[in-house]
């Protein structure tokens, strides 16, 4: 009988859970016209989101696009023109890795950094304090972290993308001798706007899931500074595999 | 103190539990206009508990908390908030958020709730300030004050908006005897100039001796006594003597 309990209390542990998730993200998404009433509290995200953690973001883009051009270029040599490099690392950064690794490194830098914020605050009495001023949390806390992180990933993924294309480039034209228009003729000729779109929509689509996950986790978070240390820890956690599993979701409607 | 006879809050058979522990059980009282009421009992019997049904925080399992004839469970999130500027609350721990200085910290439920310029609501901020002995401290940062501070800067942002109530939890825990004191004179100083209600949570008997209109204590999740000083002081029951000796 124990173990039908125990899958009985996990099973509705996790529907309990996804049904306060999905509940919050959905009066957060709501209410993200509220951001105009409060827009120094998004600037102020924007800020942390975007500015703070692009130096990050385009090193890992850059490290990611010279590794990609390296090993694709190795695999390429003798089987198919190599003026196809380019083209391969281009459709890979911006279709997938930018925007992917862009969401795991945020889930780290920024969901478990709210997590962190919103818990504390939790923890020691500071949204109860905004709800008895008689101040939405979820318009205070929620909607201007959210509205960053939709607004600004796309954008530093697009820095990313360039970035990461740009270390690609190097890469091949010091270790497989290609130059500037070898490189990038076949990505003028296979260019398509729809791998920009779809690249965009899943960093947006990345940048609410970090978000709501680091708000609804914080706002969980109970029992002090290992409360909030396990919320943090969570975050990072839910957020990276629901970011794998969103680009599966993704990949599978918009292709 | 002088208090009129209207009921502002009326507590019918408030139960509420938290997992398998009942924290309330059947805890039923009114509290006047005016009284400054002192609720008493051992840590972690539930007096926190008790407060935050008072402002919707926390929805009772069984019961019901009228204020001025409406019951609080029944209001929706316009008139709970309409409800939560007249019933102000300071948390025992102060709950200054930590990532604002001073300033805007008491500027928040102005910035917020009001259309004032920025020049009215620094005067606001300063005249506040000043009322609980804290002028110029503004630019500090939250961090950079001591306990007895933070709890009279969150004295200052809990009157911000001129609420009709104030509740106050555990507003000397921590604190020395003479820090204590101020804070004793500042509800007292609260309650005549603004003419608040005031619900104050503690287990300090020399803050209840000096500030209590009226005194309630919970024991095991039930009200055991409800009255003056002077009758808790009289009372010939073991518990509360225990407490209150």
């Amino acid at each position: 009988m124990k173990i039908f309990e125990i899958i009985g209390r996990f099973y509705i542990t996790f529907f309990v859970e996804a049904g306060k998730y999905i509940n919050l993200s959905k009066n957060t998404l709501l209410k993200s016209f509220t951001v105009l009433k409060r827009r120094d509290l998004f600037f102020n995200q924007a800020f942390e989101v975007g500015v703070k953690s692009i130096i990050l973001i385009i090193s890992v883009a850059f490290f990611t696009g010279t590794v990609t051009a390296y090993q694709t270029g190795e695999q390429m040599v003798d089987l198919v023109p190599l003026t196809y490099l380019g083209v391969s690392v281009y459709k890979m950064m911006v279709m997938e890795l930018g925007p992917v690794l862009t969401g795991v490194i945020m889930a780290g830098r920024y969901g478990a950094s709210i997590a962190a914020e919103i818990g504390t605050m939790k923890v020691t009495e500071q949204i109860d304090a905004l709800k008895s001023m008689a101040i939405e949390p979820i318009e205070f806390l929620a909607v201007p972290r959210f509205v960053a992180a939709i607004i600004m990933l796309p954008i530093a993924v697009i820095f990313a993308n360039f970035i990461g294309v740009m270390g690609g480039f190097l890469i091949s034209h010091i270790f497989f001798d290609l130059n500037f228009n070898e490189f990038f003729n076949e990505v003028q000729n296979y260019f398509d706007i729809m791998d920009v779109t779809i690249g965009l929509v899943k960093t947006a689509v990345f940048g609410g899931i970090i978000s709501t996950v680091g708000i609804y986790v914080g706002f969980e978070a109970r029992g002090g500074a290992e409360g909030v240390g396990k919320a943090t820890v969570k975050a990072f956690v839910l957020s990276s595999v629901l970011i794998l599993i969103a680009d599966l979701v993704i990949a599978l409607i918009m292709l | 103190m002088e208090h009129s006879n209207k009921i502002l809050f009326s507590i019918k058979n408030l139960s509420k539990s938290f997992g398998t522990k009942d924290v309330l059980k059947d805890v039923s009282f009114d509290i006047f206009e005016g009284e400054i009421l002192c609720v008493i009992g051992r840590s972690g019997i539930g007096k926190s508990v008790l407060i935050k049904h008072l402002n919707g925080l926390l929805e009772p399992d069984k019961g019901e908390v009228t204020f001025e004839g409406r019951n609080i469970l029944h209001l929706n999130n316009k008139d709970i908030y309409s409800l939560r500027k007249k019933v102000a609350m300071l948390f025992q721990s102060g709950a200054l958020f930590d990532s604002m200085s001073v300033e805007e910290n008491l500027a928040l439920p102005l910035t917020e709730h009001t259309n004032l310029k920025l020049d009215d609501v620094k005067k606001e901020i300063s005249e506040k300030l000043s009322l609980v002995g804290m002028e110029g401290i503004e630019k500090l940062h939250t961090s950079e004050l001591s306990g007895g501070m933070k709890k009279r800067v969150a004295l200052a942002r809990a009157v911000m908006q001129a609420p009709e109530v104030l509740l106050y939890d555990e507003p000397t825990t921590g604190l020395d005897p003479v820090i204590s004191d101020i804070i004793n004179d500042l509800i007292l100083d609260m309650n005549s100039k603004y003419n608040l209600t005031s619900i104050v949570i503690t287990h300090d008997m020399r803050s209840v001796r000096k500030i209590a209109d009226r005194v309630i204590m919970i024991h095991e999740g039930r009200i055991i006594f409800d009255g003056n000083i002077q009758e808790i002081e009289a009372s010939a029951d073991p518990v509360i003597q225990q407490f209150i000796s």
